[in-house]
């Protein structure tokens, strides 16, 4: 039986460095860590910063005069795994993560194994692009911040917002990460139209009652049904909620008075999210988002399982009132109440359990639409994962269209099929059929499934 | 005798021999048969050639006034009927239909029925009532009330008839109603005066007078003006409404209308409003019954107070035109509510001393400006049968407010908040829609196009937007750049308002189950892009707030770009409408997706030589795009070729072999494509063999 037992998992897959950099302030010799704006864990020694910085400096630098269409953004060692991404002009955020380890018994001895297939960058450059977005959101650009208050003031802002997201969040987030994490994507809530048109009619004329209120976002649960924002704005914020404010809301009971929510990021992970029933001015955040970068004011307003961001104008003070708050809460509450149970209904219809084999990723780069059946804590086959990721990786070639059918031994059959912009990855579960079998079935699922879009082949 | 009438354009006379004074005389309603009354118990018809027929153009003044007397030629011979029951007095005499005549005697109905060829009258039925006092009759109701039975006159009998098939009179339950309580002899008087040639003995009695018969909202109603006096010199004055229904229940009292003022009055009924017109305070008072606000329910009638006061009759003036004036000119200076006047219902007015005759209209805009609740005001326009200008005006002045506050003008409502105008809006467009599903009659209809023509004012704004640009240049040269970015934030606004204003039409069209025409989506597309909206456009879509339809499609296409690419949006919408499926191919082939056209049209199109055609010379096309990036060897073309070449040779042996001589044009069209083929794959092929 011992010999069962040739391989053991020493150590996962974890973050090992982060940290952001402007090779501009360097400007003489000798000043090299004057670069440096955020380095995690901050107890490295300054040398081995400064060396890891200008590794990666001098790779973007020299990969740069390829001139390739998509730039270089990873780098494969074998220990580590070195993902960074330009985020502001001549400001770079990078992370290096350690690559799982398998040792394996051999003669008596253990011989290690680094599984550099196990990190996909596929899967984890979004992970590195979403977490400056997060500082953005709450801190807005890097470059304005030097401007206003200098690098020194940049350093302190970094420091204490990227300490607690990585302490807090992004080792989570890497612990955890799965496809569905890594298309950073927006799920929707399909209602039928006149419920729709009636959510529409409550929210902008909210919206012209209070000349200063510039958008509205409507959330039922954890699922976007309204936007006013752009797309990329909409993501980032539905993904901030995720984040921050649903894993506390889907505890809460479900009460019917509306409360406040404002989100605390420097607190710990369980005294995040501050809920108020109070109408005062401290309701109130800031967040960053439009291009440029613009500060607005946000109220978030949670009445039973409706979430709803309110995006103010920054600049106009008489919103600043308790009156004005109360009274679009009375607004939305009156009007909102009648609508709830028909919503969970649509959830429900969302998620219909027909066919218990089958399971699906569906992602939209249009619009960021993303859903998925897929519960990646419950999948037996952990290596199902890998594969798909692997897909996932492999489907960004096609151009336009193409299909993928895979099956290794014991796993379920994995169809990745790629239309134009969207992605759909397929887990049949039928593992004696043939590819004649599942050529079919997967027919079957985009007549069924999926008959409202085009798919093209 | 000169004839003019309301349905006929044309003035007729003619002349009659003068046979004795002619107390009643009475075309019938094809003007072919005239009947006269000279004496009290006979009438002798005088049949008429047929009247050239006019067309009938809608009633103007101009015309009215310009047309001449055409002079008919009656036949010469007279023929007449008598009364039947001998010792009865012959009141009067009524045309139900062409040919159909009832008497009214002071003991019966007689009903006949003429033919005008043997000039004979044929006797249908008689009723025989006991002591008929009066008899009011309306062709346009089929109504004919006979007041008979007790001498206060107060006992009332319907009759009803079918105006053309059903030959007889159907008798209605009779019914009584109520007298004014006087009180003392001396208000009599007062009352007497108000009811003209009265005396103090028929006080007490219901006279013809007092009683009008008219239409309000499809109902037939009896009208009684009756004077009451609770105190001496003072008084008011009550019309009193009751139903006549047809389903053989008495006539019920439904509506009392109220005046605060005595004196005498007249009524008129004009689009289902009842004026009563008030002699001494020379004015006008206008009611409506279905409006809620000036009613009031008291579990029995309902009450109703003036919708409008104190308003004048104004010929020249904006108010009331008066129209069709028999005399050409026309003095200068009319007198209102002169004692001259004799008031007809529904419309009709004649000045009996300048023998004179106006039709009432009613000038609706003038509402506009005096009712301020906009919401009542919307909902008496949506009652008048023209209501529907005076509406339009009413949604584009609202809109104006917000999309141009500097238009407004003094009189106005000014700075409402533009949540306001979506309110109202969003009320006024339910009340619109409601009555456009509902379909009544006499009521305005808004279809969509009318909206629109209300809705496109907003496409101003998104063309101000489109050279936004260059007027704020100029602008910040004059003005301080603050303002441009006020003017800005006040073009965002008032473009959010008019997707609002827009988007809540649809919701409403669709809560009322109208299906939305294209050009209202256009409207709402073209205002989200304008505003940069295109997330939100997408989520529209998304939510199928944007019905699919081909046109849509084909807008969502124009509107593609990099950035923005809405072309998968119109190819979903294009597949879900099942009968695109040739355009989805076009869209693909335009983008050069050749492999992904092939496996559509395997599956959804008739594989045709044309088709086959298309598809090779889009892969050729694609291929040189190709070439210049690639080492690309033709290997679209040869996919494409290679797939028709197969399914031909498969398809030709089966069936093509019967119809061979059509098949060699078609397949000349790919002959082409076949010697191209050959040049660069067969060759190469056929090298194969050599080197090996």
């Amino acid at each position: 039986m011992a010999s069962t037992i040739t391989e053991r998992i020493s150590s996962n897959l974890y973050l090992v460095e982060y940290f952001v950099f402007c090779p501009l302030l360097c400007e003489k010799e000798g000043q090299e860590g004057r670069k440096i704006l955020y380095y995690y864990p901050a107890d490295t020694d300054i040398d081995r910063q400064i060396r890891t910085v200008g590794y990666c400096e001098g790779l973007v630098k020299f990969t740069e005069t390829f001139g390739f269409e998509d730039p270089c953004e990873s780098v494969h060692f074998q220990k580590t795994r070195l993902l960074f991404h330009k985020v502001e002009q001549d400001i770079c955020i990078a992370m290096s993560l350690h690559v799982p380890v398998i040792e394996r018994k051999r003669d008596d001895k253990y011989i290690v194994e680094y599984y550099d297939d196990n990190i996909n960058d596929r899967i984890m450059l979004p992970l590195l692009k979403i977490s400056y977005r997060y500082f953005t959101l709450q801190h807005g650009a890097m470059s304005s911040s030097i401007r206003h208050g200098g690098v020194e003031e940049l350093r302190n802002i970094l420091k204490q917002h990227f300490d607690k997201f990585i302490q807090h969040h992004l080792h989570a987030m890497i612990r955890d990460v799965t496809l569905d994490t890594s298309y950073l994507g927006v799920q929707f809530l399909p209602v039928e139209k006149k419920l729709y048109l009636k959510l529409q009619s409550i929210l902008r004329r909210l919206e012209l009652r209070f000349s200063s209120l510039k958008e509205t976002l409507f959330l039922y649960k954890d699922q976007l049904i309204w936007s006013g924002l752009t797309q990329d704005d909409t993501s980032l914020v539905y993904l901030f909620f995720r984040l921050y404010y649903w894993p506390h809301l889907k505890q809460l009971q479900t009460s019917s008075t509306p409360q406040f929510l404002t989100v605390d990021t420097s607190a710990n992970p369980a005294d995040e999210l501050i809920i108020s029933s109070q109408a005062t001015s401290e309701i109130y955040q800031a967040f960053f988002l439009g291009n440029p970068l613009t500060p607005y004011r946000i109220l978030v307003i949670n009445i039973n399982l409706i979430t709803i961001f309110c995006f103010f104008h920054n600049n106009d003070e008489l919103t600043n009132d308790e009156t004005t708050n109360t009274e679009i809460v009375g607004t939305l509450k009156k009007e909102l109440d009648t609508m709830i149970p028909t919503f969970e209904e649509y959830l429900r219809k969302k998620y219909p359990v027909t066919d218990n084999t089958v399971r699906t990723v569906y992602y939209n780069k249009m619009n960021m639409a993303h859903s998925s059946t897929v519960d990646w804590t419950k999948e037996p086959i952990s290596s199902m994962s890998g594969i798909m990721n692997t897909l996932a990786e492999d489907m960004q070639w096609f151009h336009p269209s193409g299909e993928i059918m895979v099956k290794r031994e014991n796993d379920p059959w994995i169809i990745a099929k790629r239309s134009d912009m969207r992605e759909l990855l397929i887990a049949v579960n039928q593992r004696n059929a043939n590819l004649k079998e599942i050529s079919d079935k997967v027919k079957q699922i985009f007549t069924t499934q999926f008959s409202n879009i085009l798919l093209l082949e | 005798v000169t004839v003019k009438g309301q349905r006929h354009e044309q003035a007729y006379s003619f002349r009659l021999e003068d046979k004795g004074a002619i107390q009643s005389i009475k075309f019938n309603p094809d003007l072919s048969v005239l009947a006269i009354k000279r004496n009290s118990n006979s009438v002798e018809f005088l049949n008429f050639p047929s009247i050239p027929s006019v067309p009938t153009s809608p009633r103007s003044p101009s015309s009215s006034m310009a047309t001449t007397a055409t002079i008919l030629q009656p036949d010469t011979i007279e023929y007449s009927q008598l009364s039947k029951t001998k010792a009865s007095k012959l009141y009067d005499f009524n045309w139900l239909s062409d040919k159909e005549i009832v008497f009214v005697t002071d003991l019966s109905l007689e009903h006949y029925i003429l033919s005008a060829k043997q000039r004979t009258l044929r006797q249908l039925k008689t009723h025989e009532l006991s002591n008929i006092h009066w008899q009011l009759f309306s062709r346009e109701m089929n109504l004919l009330l006979i007041s008979a039975g007790t001498p206060s006159g107060n006992s009332l009998i319907p009759f009803s008839f079918h105006k053309t098939q059903q030959q007889q009179l159907v008798k209605l339950p009779k019914f009584e109603v109520d007298l004014p309580q006087v009180t003392n002899l001396r208000s009599n008087s007062t009352a007497s005066s108000a009811t003209n040639q009265s005396t103090s003995k028929r006080c007490n009695e219901l006279t013809e007078r007092d009683c009008m018969l008219a239409n309000i909202y499809g109902k037939s109603y009896l009208f009684i003006v009756r004077q009451l006096f609770r105190v001496a010199g003072q008084g008011s004055i009550e019309v009193v409404l009751y139903q006549i229904e047809d389903d053989h229940k008495p006539a019920q009292k439904r509506h009392i209308l109220r005046l605060n003022l005595h004196g005498r009055c007249a009524l008129n009924v004009v689009d289902n409003l009842i004026l009563i017109h008030h002699q001494p305070t020379t004015s006008c008072y206008i009611y409506d019954i279905e409006d809620k606000s000036t009613s009031q329910y008291d579990g029995f009638q309902t009450l109703h107070e003036p919708l409008l006061s104190q308003l004048l009759i104004q010929p020249v003036n904006v108010n009331w035109q008066l129209l069709s004036s028999t005399m050409s000119t026309a003095p200068a200076t009319i007198e209102l509510y002169s004692s001259n006047w004799i008031v007809f219902l529904p419309n009709v007015i004649i000045d009996v001393k300048m023998g004179c005759l106006w039709y009432l209209l009613t000038n609706l805009d003038y509402l506009l400006d005096n009712i301020p609740d906009r919401l009542l005001l919307i909902d008496i326009l949506l009652r008048r049968t023209s209501g529907k200008a005076s509406i339009l005006t009413l949604l584009r002045t609202l809109l104006t407010n917000v999309t141009a506050p500097v238009q407004i003008d003094s009189n106005n409502v000014s700075n409402i908040s533009s949540s306001h105008v979506l309110d109202l809006w969003i009320e006024m467009i339910d009340h619109i829609n409601r009555v456009f599903i509902e379909n009544s009659p006499n009521r305005p209809l808004l279809d969509q196009s009318d909206i629109f023509s209300v809705l496109s004012l907003f496409s101003t704004i998104a063309s101000i937007s489109a050279t936004g640009s260059s007027t704020k240049y100029h602008r910040s040269l004059s003005i301080t750049s603050n303002d441009t970015t006020l003017d800005e934030h006040d073009q965002n606004h008032s473009l959010k308002f008019a997707i609002s204003v827009v988007i809540e039409y649809i919701r409403s069209l669709n809560d009322y189950n109208i299906s939305v025409q294209y050009f209202i989506y256009e409207l709402l597309v073209n205002l989200l892009v304008r505003n940069n909206q295109f997330f939100q456009l997408q989520q529209l879509i998304q939510y199928q707030v944007l019905t699919d339809s081909l046109q849509l499609a084909c807008l969502l296409l124009s509107l593609s770009n990099t950035q923005q690419p809405t072309t998968q949006l119109a190819l979903d919408m294009l597949k879900r409408l099942t009968n695109a499926n040739e355009e989805i191919v076009e869209i693909l082939l335009g983008h050069n997706f050749i492999i992904e056209a092939l496996h559509f049209c395997i599956d959804h199109l008739p594989i045709t030589r044309t088709l086959a055609r298309k598809l090779l010379e889009a892969a050729i096309k694609s291929d040189e795009l190709l070439s210049s990036t690639t080492s690309n060897q033709k290997i679209l073309f040869y996919t494409v070729y290679t797939f028709f070449e197969e399914y031909f040779q498969r398809t030709t042996t089966i069936s093509a072999l019967a119809q061979s001589t059509s098949n060699n044009e078609q397949k000349d069209e790919l002959e082409m494509f076949k010697s191209l083929f050959n040049l660069h794959f067969r060759n190469q092929e056929s090298d194969v063999p050599n080197i090996q």
